[in-house]
């Protein structure tokens, strides 16, 4: 035997004394008493889920459920009269726990149908649900059994589905946060962006968010200020649209933190058209673009060009003159003109 | 364990307990509750666990950073329709997000933007399975009952839960092993993590179930709904699937045990592109035709009309009997046009309302209904 197999065993074994040291169906507070038909479900002391626990749980968690439910299936047989052993709802059932049409769990839920009755195997499309008629009192005794036996089956299945469970839940909730964050603290995007980029998921739900995100058409309000020479140097309000570019977000920031490049195209009162490179770090960017000249032989200025945001952080770190500010809003007033 | 009622509310702005506010699904269900012996006057939350799921905030999280990036979204967007179509309702609403909200405009944002309805669709899967694993958890120690998952959605929430459902049902999340290693999302949620919910023993079942996924990547594992109340269902215009995950199956087990699909003929909204059962053999229509308020597209004016509450109580709560279905049956009959202290009028108003279409008439139904209230 492999360490690995063995470990196994260990574990089984260590799973199965966990689940064969439950407590038994004590149940507790009135309200939580299994009921079928609107009345408490009394079982024949072999179906109580204390005896099942006891006759079938490490089977179970040990991964030979139908070890178990064949003992399950002999012992309900035994305690079944000639009349009701010919029923089609005992055959069916036996039927299913000989032979279950699924593994899942929720194979063993009982439902109640709409004219009152109780129905077990209501989700199965290839066999023959079992109807327990409610309207017939008393309620037999092997109704009884056989919704103790479903509702012991039912929740010894779903415990062994909780690992799995689990482990779907980390991924989804992972997902999930994954969106909400990048919506919350991603670069916000305008509508046409949040539609463009929509447009860039993967088929599945399940398919990892991008990490890049692509900007486009994107208006940012900025200023702007000639590199060439120090008479011209006057800051300009400026119009920037960034006609296509991306920014890409840093991993494990939660979609907080990003930096990108865009083509820009800027607008100004003064100088005209303006087309360049835009560079982006979180809520900042600056870049460089070109202007028309108007010295003679010169065919382009260089300007710089800043987000309002960063003009914003930079004007606050040098404590500037209130005055050139009121001159870039009245140059931004003049343009929207 | 009891069982356990998802509520999803539909258009409008939620809070938290919307769920059992005054004029509410729960409140509603309560005092139909009061009509029959078997609930001994106790309310719905004797008998089941409920859930009020919200998803709004994230509709409003959208709209409050358009509105700062711009009052104005500007021309950019106007050949792309949806987007022209939100651009417009939101400047008639002058920037307001509950005006926006309940004029219907969520229902173009959930309609035209991938990106915010795969963030519902998650945000609402992952709330219903992390209640589910929950009770999966409990399950471990064999006691009482596993618990019945139904869903009771209103509106555009039937679309929604659908949606989210169809996500869970076939979406594979653990294909990508490295996101169940632990993560901020997991540091989000301290209450259901691997390392401190589980038992020495049990995480040594999950490694061993973990090890079970690397080898079957390709299993989604469905939540197994027991009834899907969808109570004036717009999945037909709404839904954002390809799937139907009404008729999905789990082997050959039915994802969904039961569903109803809930139609009041006065009802402006779920009849602009009535949803068809079809050759489902787990679904049934109710149709009703209750005019108890002007409201009559309300989630509680639905569920007040016996033929549609009854239903659920009975699948859900597991105390109804046969004799409290008869007299849901009898009471039923009172249950039929314009009923109370409502102008004779209404009716007609509500007929004229009536038409077919797509989401621009959808949309006129939600304005035109907002506006008769």
């Amino acid at each position: 035997m492999s360490p690995r197999i063995c470990k196994w065993k260990i574990l089984e074994a260590l799973l199965a004394a966990a689940l064969s040291f439950a407590v038994p169906a004590s149940a507790g507070a009135a309200d939580e008493i299994a009921k079928l038909c609107g009345v408490p479900i009394t079982p024949s002391p072999e179906f109580e889920r204390a005896t099942l626990i006891d006759q079938t749980a490490s089977d179970i968690a040990s991964g030979h459920e139908q070890v178990a439910f064949n003992r399950i299936a002999d012992t309900y047989e035994r305690s079944l009269r000639p009349a009701e052993k010919a029923t089609p709802a005992a055959d069916d059932f036996v039927r299913q726990l000989r032979a279950p049409t699924s593994r899942w769990s929720a194979l063993w839920e009982i439902s109640n149908d709409d004219n009152g009755d109780a129905i077990l195997f209501e989700r199965d499309t290839t066999a023959r649900k079992v109807t327990i008629p409610c309207r017939q009192r008393p309620l037999l005794a092997y109704f009884h059994d056989m919704a103790a036996i479903a509702n012991y089956l039912h929740i010894a299945l779903a415990a062994r589905e909780a690992p799995e469970k689990q482990a779907q839940w980390n991924a989804l909730k992972k997902q999930a946060t994954d969106h909400e964050d990048l919506i919350r603290n991603g670069l916000p995007m305008w509508p046409w962006e949040l539609w463009l980029n929509g447009k860039r998921l993967g088929k599945s739900d399940a398919d990892p968010l991008f990490k890049t995100q692509l900007v486009f058409l994107r208006p940012t309000a900025g200023v702007e200020v000639n590199t060439r020479s120090r008479g011209l140097a006057d800051l300009e309000g400026s119009l920037l649209l960034e006609p296509i570019g991306f920014v890409r977000y840093i991993d494990d920031s939660q979609y907080s933190k990003w930096w990108g490049v865009s083509a820009v195209v800027t607008a100004t009162t003064g100088q005209g058209m303006g087309y360049g490179a835009l560079f982006r770090y979180g809520r900042y960017s600056a870049g460089l673009t070109l202007h028309h000249s108007e010295v003679a032989g010169v065919s382009n200025d260089v300007y710089l060009a800043f987000s309002m945001d960063l003009y914003g952080l930079i004007e606050q770190k040098r404590e500037e003159l209130p005055g050139l500010r009121d001159g870039i809003k009245k140059s931004f007033s003049d343009l929207l003109k | 364990m009891k069982n356990v009622i998802f509520f999803l509310h539909g258009i409008g702005r939620h809070d938290k307990g919307w769920a059992k506010a005054p004029d509410g699904p729960v409140v509603a269900l309560n005092e139909a509750m009061k009509q029959y012996d078997c609930f001994e006057g106790k309310p719905l939350s004797q008998f089941v666990d409920i859930v009020g799921v919200l998803y709004d905030d994230l509709f409003d999280l959208v709209l409050s950073q358009w509105i700062k990036l711009s009052k104005d979204l500007g021309p950019l967007g106007a050949n792309i329709d949806w987007i022209g179509q939100v651009q417009s309702l939101l400047d008639s609403l002058g920037g307001d997000k509950k005006e926006y909200a309940d004029y219907g405009g969520d229902v173009l944002l959930y309609g035209g933007f991938d990106l915010i309805a795969r963030a519902v669709r998650l945000r609402v899967a992952s709330v219903l399975a992390g209640e589910v694993l929950q009770r999966h958890l409990q399950a471990q120690n064999l006691e009482g009952q596993f618990p019945k998952f139904g869903i009771v959605a209103h509106s555009m929430g039937t679309a929604v839960a659908h949606d989210a459902l169809w996500t869970l049902a076939t979406a594979d999340f653990l294909k990508d092993k490295s996101v169940l290693a632990a993560s901020p999302a997991n540091a989000k949620e301290p209450g259901l993590t691997a390392t401190n919910t589980l038992t020495d023993d049990q995480r040594e079942h999950f490694e061993k179930v973990e090890a079970g996924t690397v080898a079957h990547p390709d299993r989604p594992m469905p939540l197994p709904v027991n009834t899907f109340l969808l109570v004036s269902n717009v999945i037909p215009l709404v839904s954002r699937v390809k799937g139907d995950y009404l008729s999905s199956l789990q082997g050959n087990l039915l994802q969904c045990a039961a569903f109803r699909d809930v139609n009041n003929r006065f009802d402006p909204v779920c009849n602009v592109k009535r949803f068809e059962v079809g050759n489902r053999t787990n679904g049934r229509r109710i149709d009703v035709d209750h005019i108890r308020e002007k409201n009559v597209h309300g989630f509680g004016h639905y569920l007040s009309n016996p033929l549609v509450h009854m239903p659920l109580l009975n699948r859900m709560t597991d105390v109804v009997t046969p004799d409290d279905i008869d007299k849901s049956r009898q009471l039923a009959n009172d249950w039929h046009g314009l009923g109370g202290t409502l102008e004779a009028g209404l009716r007609e108003r509500l007929e004229a309302m009536l038409g077919t279409g797509g989401i621009p008439e959808l949309m006129e139904k939600f304005k035109r209904l907002k506006e008769l209230i």
